[in-house]
């Protein structure tokens, strides 16, 4: 199975023939021949099948030359293979009736190729081709990741193949439920916990509100106080707030200058009737790792129960929850390598907090919805890879941030460094005085590179970072704050491009502000 | 979330800097909000011969102030007292809704140039005219 040289140099034809598509004026054959590295003959021929199936037109006499028929969008890489290779029927029997087809094992791997070799082709333009041409560094892994090769080959199949509700009865229901079950088991091991304490949600906020909700409803007989940090994520602070809106009553811990929250302010804050501590593993903007055991041991000697929102921690910081003694955890798949709208809540034997979710008897009765299956298979194998990998992972990583750290608080002066040492090793937060973050964002945007102010969630909004103002950045400067997050694909010569776009953006930008002029003036005068 | 026409202005913004032997000049917006503007001015017979600016903010803030300056060179003083913030969305074609606030800042400018070269009949521009604003940040936190 090898595509001939006819559709290989056609489809690098056809991509010289759409980067000329909005230039007024044919492309002569001999331009595009070289382009592509073949004879003018050769080409020829390829250009009569790609003439025949209506792709490209032709002008003749002086000036002329060929173009596409279609603007490059329309254009489907498949309809170009399939022109030069005759179709791409991979064995006889494809698309031919067959007499054995009935028993004929083997035909039904052939027509599951050859369908999925259409959909991968028909789902490219050749417009598709032009734009990966440009340069992107991806630093936004705290945002979201892209889902590993492995882990998307893995959830396939339970897309439509095996498409079985894992709460039937059938063979098909069983299959599915058996491929939780093995997710399942990856989850807990990946944490230290047991199976029977993973419960499967749509991801980080379902898994937050239920695990804070729930504790203060099904315990508040014990008492209504709830204690928080001030710099959790969104999901954790408004799922507090509501519930002052019902008459609990929650302290928010301050973070020090560094981003961690201290254990002795905890012992401060926590109180007899104190039901619930919530305090995030890793910060998502500073990506400082809080004192998980220590605030764990505090909230357990009041009677307290510990939950974490873990989900910028897990498969980037190892957990084990019996030893570090975690009640409840929450975690999302898309932060490791795994698919988005997936994610699950930890909660230790014994513990029970109240269903958010009522309806059917999934998750043992606690979280009604049809099991997402494939959704929890990708998670069972991302998890799996990101935490077998973990140092060698770390190790990685924390070499590409260290250096680009090094190398942005050497080259570009007037800036902040912002937390402490102790952080997930991908992450870079810097203030950049006398500019604005946004426009930092999208100048870096224009050169590829994909960065965020604030949490991703916050963008957008006029406000500056409540984590940055909680670090104790000056409200005046702490609008040109950015993070980078460094991930497992990105390279050393990723590093090498952002610094240098980086230093050219900033300096830019001064170049606009008239703060930094202020401040130039000011130190001239001195 | 922005249109095309702002991320192409944004790229190149037009008139950055201060005019050389400025006789007006504006500044409005405060640094804790995230934007700042600066507008100067060459007025000779109550025609604005030359406008620059120099902006901290976002990217809606820059190209407001890009249009908004380009917008007023050649006009008459009265003139350029005319152009809103309208004005400056139309020539962007359209702003995000948090974001109009910039073009506020952009008419708010020009005024405070425009006040400062009344104030001083256009003999100096040492008496810099400076307005705070009212930013959506300030309202939030209170």
């Amino acid at each position: 199975m090898k595509l001939s040289s006819k559709a290989r140099y056609g489809l690098k034809a056809c991509l010289a023939l759409a980067e000329n598509h909005n230039v007024n004026k044919p492309l002569a054959l001999p331009v595009f021949s070289e382009k592509a590295g073949v004879t003018e003959a050769y080409m020829e021929q390829i250009i009569i099948l790609l003439k025949k199936a209506d792709i490209v037109e032709s002008v003749r006499g002086a000036g002329g030359g060929y173009y596409l028929k279609k603007s490059p969008d329309e254009i489907k890489v498949g309809e170009i293979i399939r022109a030069l290779e005759d179709g791409l029927e991979i064995v006889d029997c494809i698309n031919t009736p067959c007499e054995a087809a009935d028993e004929c094992k083997a035909r039904k791997v052939w027509n599951r190729i050859y369908k999925n070799m259409n959909l991968v082709l028909d789902g490219i333009t050749l417009a598709d081709l032009l734009r990966d041409q440009k340069r992107y560094v991806y630093l936004d892994h705290s945002a979201t990741t892209a889902v590993d090769d492995e882990v998307l080959a893995g959830m396939l199949p339970y897309f439509s193949e095996k498409p079985g509700n894992a709460s039937s009865q059938h063979g098909m229901g069983r299959e599915a439920e058996a491929a939780v079950d093995i997710a399942r088991k990856q989850v807990a091991d990946a944490i230290g916990a047991k199976t029977n304490e993973i419960y499967f949600t749509s991801g980080g906020s379902e898994s937050d509100n239920w695990a804070i909700k729930g504790i203060a409803h099904s315990y508040k007989s014990k008492g209504k106080h709830l204690i928080t940090s001030e710099f959790e994520h969104p999901a954790v602070l408004n799922t507090m707030k509501y519930l002052e809106g019902e008459g609990y009553e929650v302290t928010y811990l301050k973070t020090d200058k560094e981003g961690y929250i201290r254990p002795e302010e905890l012992e401060k804050a926590i109180r007899d009737d104190t039901v619930l501590v919530s305090v995030m593993y890793a910060n998502n903007e500073i990506g400082t790792i809080q004192p998980i055991p220590e605030l764990a041991k505090i909230a357990h000697e009041h009677g307290a129960f510990f939950h974490t929102d873990a989900v910028q921690a897990v498969g980037n910081v190892p957990i084990d929850v019996k030893e570090q003694g975690i009640d409840m955890l929450s975690m999302s798949a898309h932060k490791f390598y795994g698919p988005k709208g997936i994610g699950c809540l930890y909660i230790k034997s014994g513990i029970r907090p109240e269903r958010l979710i009522a309806g059917g008897e999934q998750e043992r009765n606690q979280r009604a919805g049809t099991t997402n299956t494939p959704g929890i298979v990708g998670m069972g194998l991302a998890i799996e890879k990101a935490t077998e990998n973990i140092d060698a992972n770390n190790a990685y990583i924390s070499s590409l941030r260290d250096e680009f750290v090094k190398e942005v608080k050497e080259r570009i002066p007037d800036i902040r460094y912002n937390g402490g040492e102790k952080r997930l090793a991908g992450n870079a937060h810097f203030t950049f005085k006398y500019i604005e973050g946004e426009s930092i964002l999208f100048t870096l945007d224009l050169a590829g590179i994909c960065a965020s102010s604030g949490s991703a969630c916050s963008s957008g909004s006029l406000e500056a970072s409540k984590t940055v103002l909680a670090i104790g950045v000056p409200p005046e400067e702490a609008h040109g704050s950015i993070r980078f997050t460094f991930g497992r694909e990105n390279t050393m010569d990723d590093v090498k491009y952002t610094v240098d776009k980086l230093e050219e953006t900033v300096k830019r930008l001064r170049s606009m502000s008239p703060l930094f002029a202020a401040a130039k003036a000011k130190i001239t005068m001195i | 979330m922005y249109n095309e026409k702002v991320m192409e202005i944004f790229k190149n913004p037009q008139n950055v800097g201060e005019v050389e032997n400025y006789n007006a000049i504006g500044t409005v917006g405060n640094a804790t909000c995230g934007d700042i503007m600066q507008i100067t001015l060459r007025i000779e017979n109550d025609v604005i011969k030359d406008a620059k600016f120099k902006t901290f903010g976002c990217a809606a803030a820059i190209t407001s102030s890009s249009v908004a300056t380009s917008m007023i060179i050649g006009k008459t003083v009265d003139e350029a007292l005319k152009v809103t913030n309208k004005d400056v969305i139309t020539e962007l074609e359209g702003l995000p809704p948090q974001k109009i606030h910039c073009s506020v800042l952009a008419e708010e400018a020009i005024r405070a140039a425009i006040e400062n070269y009344r104030a001083t009949s256009g003999e100096s521009a040492e008496a810099t005219v400076s307005r705070e604003c009212e930013c959506a940040c300030k309202k939030q936190d209170k």
